[in-house]
């Protein structure tokens, strides 16, 4: 699915985190790795492989200890205007509306009103809540919440998309229902996703390709290369192939736990 | 909540509020509630009546309560009285004023910073344990014995309490609320101004509650102490002349006055807060 030019660069990352006893434990090691333009790759691996970890080195909010995140050329040094991230537990700010939560990036980056208003709106309608704008957080479920996340992302119309486990703390029919919406909206908007999860089969449905880490210390263990026909549909859950696919994730998964 | 997910069009799904079916209500809003807290203070009040007056009691000088809702009528005709509690006002909003505007900030940084917290905590806790009446000779030296020491007195009584709810409140905002606004690129001063300082309100407002009593408290000492002033010159002078009804009076002003500015705090709380329930 990627049309071969990449956009990010994972070169020999190594992340260090003290340890209690006061010494130094290696959540990562040298991990390499491209992702292409448009590309959507998956991130998945034991719990303490460090993905999420590597997650937030992309997003520019953690550092590697030695080797560098590098995006269309340029070393990342923090978060950048690019990029954006979904967040595991939401980050909703519970005092702002939905429509305050999509428009606080576009405040911080002091985009003017009347535009701020249009591209939330936009972002808003793409998520499936157009009617919830001034609702709060709290009016809302989890689901609800996460497209609220989700919109806020792409508000600001970010080339590489940072999803952290977004559909982790829903309901397995939720978590499907926001997969199918999920890839519609990238079939409309192609961006560069970096997805990370512990779940098999969200991995294989949504990816391009799965990157399966070890655990202790986190290193890149294998790559598996989906190549079911975009669109993907719910029935596609049902087929032999994806089936076939999410074992051989699973089987590999399996040998790294045990 | 989540069980409706996926059931209308789009997956999204929104708690209603729907006609209750059997009527639940809040506790303290039993019919007997207003009734018995009217009949608590019909008691009080009466014991009061009963007891007052009266040397058998052992005590001295406590006069009748209808003695002093005489005192307190009496008060209010008097000229000298509001001159006091105009007075007293004055210096409790200036004092209290001067909390806010020093200890929310201070208290911010405190929270955001491990080495300003690590440097401020013990001079906060050391004002915080410290009872006023010895520090006010200090401050009558320093800063005479005008309008400024009262101020300062209500300050340093205040102020550490709003500093250590403030701090703690910052300190303790979700990791993942500060990640989030240092992803979009948030500015120190904008993570500041737009998300921590909003995520503290609870705890600050805690703060400013408990700030209000004891600036209060620092208004009186104040005026006990330091110059004959205001509603405190009043409590002396009666206090003096064995007047004990219009003392009484008095101190009820007082704690109207305390009541008042903590009834002030809430409702800016109230307005500040309508997305919590």
């Amino acid at each position: 699915m990627s049309d071969g030019h990449r956009r990010v660069r994972v070169d020999s990352v190594t992340k260090l985190f003290p340890n209690a006893q006061g010494g130094t434990f290696t959540a990562l090691q040298d991990v390499t790795f491209d992702v292409g333009d448009f590309e959507f790759l998956s991130i998945i691996g034991p719990s303490g492989s460090g993905k999420t970890t590597l997650l937030r080195i992309l997003g520019g909010l953690e550092f590697p200890e030695h080797g560098a995140v590098v995006i269309d050329e340029a070393e990342v040094r923090g978060p950048g205007r690019e990029r954006a991230i979904v967040f595991q537990d939401f980050a909703l700010l519970p005092w702002r509306s939905v429509l305050g939560n999509v428009v606080f990036p576009l405040e911080l980056r002091r985009v003017a009103k009347g535009e701020r208003d249009r591209r939330a709106h936009e972002a808003i309608t793409l998520v499936g809540l157009a009617g919830f704008e001034d609702y709060y957080p709290n009016m809302l479920s989890g689901g609800m919440q996460q497209r609220v996340g989700l919109a806020r992302a792409l508000a600001v119309e970010p080339e590489v998309l940072l999803m952290d486990e977004p559909f982790g703390a829903l309901d397995a029919q939720t978590r499907t229902v926001l997969q199918d919406e999920l890839l519609q909206i990238w079939e409309r908007d192609r961006k560069t996703v970096v997805f990370v999860t512990h779940d098999m089969a969200e991995a294989v449905f949504l990816s391009d390709r799965v990157l399966i880490l070890s655990a202790n210390p986190g290193t890149v263990h294998r790559v598996v290369t989906v190549e079911l026909p975009r669109p993907r549909l719910d029935e596609l859950r049902r087929t032999a192939e994806f089936a076939d696919l999410v074992g051989d994730v699973w089987e590999t998964l399996q040998t790294l736990t045990r | 909540m989540d069980a409706g997910d996926g059931t209308s069009p789009g997956g999204a799904a929104v708690v209603q509020p729907r006609p209750a079916l059997v009527k639940v209500r809040a506790p303290g809003r039993e019919w007997w509630f207003l009734p018995l807290r009217i009949l608590s203070v019909v008691v009080l009040l009466g014991a009061w009546q009963a007891f007052g007056g009266q040397e058998r009691s052992g005590i001295e000088f406590l006069p009748r309560f209808s003695d002093v809702v005489q005192g307190l009528v009496s008060l209010v005709q008097d000229d000298e009285f509001w001159r006091a509690t105009r007075d007293t006002v004055q210096v409790l909003v200036l004092g209290y004023a001067l909390t806010v505007v020093v200890g929310i900030p201070i208290g911010v940084v405190m929270g955001a910073k491990h080495i300003v917290r690590r440097a401020l905590r013990p001079l906060v806790g050391i004002l915080l344990a410290t009872p006023i009446a010895p520090l006010v000779p200090i401050l009558i030296i320093m800063l005479g014995i005008g309008i400024s020491a009262r101020v300062a007195t209500i300050f340093i009584l205040a102020v550490p309490i709003l500093i250590e709810n403030t701090a703690a409140s910052v300190a303790t905002v979700p990791r993942r609320l500060v990640d989030m606004g240092h992803s979009f690129g948030a500015s120190r001063r904008q993570l500041a101004m737009a998300v921590i300082v909003p995520a503290s309100l609870p705890g600050i407002f805690a703060g400013l509650r408990l700030a209000a009593g004891r600036a209060v408290v620092g208004m009186v000492v104040g005026e006990l102490i330091i110059a004959s002033a205001g509603l405190g010159q009043l409590i002396q002078l009666y206090s003096t002349t064995f007047d004990a009804p219009k003392l009484f009076a008095t101190v009820v002003a007082v704690l109207l006055i305390g009541l008042g500015a903590v009834q002030l705090v809430q409702i800016a709380e109230r307005r500040s807060g309508r997305w919590r329930r």
